[in-house]
């Protein structure tokens, strides 16, 4: 039996699981208003009035836990100082090199490099994309499309019509980059049926030495061989 | 089996949200299963969040209610690892 080793704190847990339910919900009835002709039959059966009742309340808790993460980051930085965020969650030099070997060794050009801090770069440009398309981008455009005739009188129509179609391709983005995050946590051989480490907040000692020596050497104070 | 086809089951319906979204194909039974797939993933991660964060809750309450928890011993159990 190996040891667990926290990963994720409580506060990131509830964070995640808020986020992830607001914008499974946004999705489900976002989606079908794009595409009536294919996804039809969820609009049947909710009703479209619902359906859009539904999409707002939800692109309000989205937005409600951005704003509050945000918050609690900002005091997190005040109190604890900026190098976690520096080192953990800003893209560096390292995860570019990790991207870069990642991609020559799917194309066989050179042998997988697996030397991942406690967030790798994949994971980093997930979280980035939901912090930059989702909660600003669409948080920013919802807000709009929500009351459209109270910003009629500041922004023209044709503005509108572009923040429509900014809301809706964007919507498809985001979708595509949950469905390999999708694809990572639950259909992947090493983790199917899902992976509980952001339910528990814990991970094996084992899998944290394997997907992320940097971060295991790190915390154990372990040479590097 | 489902880890084996689980990659082109995304990539599928990734590659027809492309299709559609671009207009180099936006109708026909190909696009609309596609479509209806991504959906259904979708659903299935609500119920994979609320299942997981309802397992870990019940456990973290099983814990605390179990006659030998107390956060002194939890804390000295973490200090002596």
């Amino acid at each position: 039996m190996y040891n667990q080793i926290e990963r994720f704190t409580s506060n990131q847990i509830t964070v995640h699981f808020l986020a992830a339910m607001s914008l499974m919900i946004l999705y489900i009835t976002g989606i079908p208003q794009l595409y009536p002709e294919h996804l039809g039959w969820i609009i049947d059966l909710i009703g479209l009035s619902k359906v859009m009742f539904i999409h707002r309340i939800a692109g309000f808790g989205l937005i409600s836990v951005a704003v509050y993460y945000l918050i609690f980051s900002i005091i997190s930085i005040i109190i604890n100082g900026r190098r976690y965020y520096e080192k953990i969650i800003f893209p560096n030099s390292g995860d570019i090199l990790d991207y870069v070997n990642d991609n020559l060794s799917i194309l066989g050009l050179e042998q997988q490099r697996i030397d991942y801090d406690k967030y790798s770069w994949l994971e980093k440009g997930l979280i980035w994309s939901v912090i930059l398309i989702d909660c600003i981008i669409m948080g920013i455009t919802g807000i709009i499309l929500f009351a459209p005739w109270t910003f009629a009188s500041v922004l023209p129509q044709s503005t509108l019509l572009t923040i429509k179609i900014i809301h809706a391709g964007l919507a498809i983005v985001s979708l595509c980059v949950i469905l390999p995050h999708f694809y990572l946590v639950h259909l992947s051989q090493f983790k199917f049926p899902m992976s509980n480490t952001m339910f528990t907040g814990t991970i094996s000692e084992e899998e944290a030495q394997e997907e992320y020596p940097k971060w295991y050497r790190e915390i154990t104070g372990e040479k590097y061989d | 089996m489902i880890e084996k086809i689980g990659f082109p089951l995304v990539l599928f319906s990734m590659l027809t949200i492309v299709l559609v979204e671009t207009g180099i194909w936006t109708s026909g039974i190909v696009i609309t299963i596609g479509l209806n797939l991504a959906i259904l993933l979708v659903l299935i991660q609500i119920i994979a969040i609320l299942y997981g964060f309802t397992k870990s809750l019940t456990i973290f309450n099983k814990a605390q209610r179990h006659p030998h928890y107390s956060t002194a011993r939890t804390a000295s159990i973490n200090k002596e690892d």
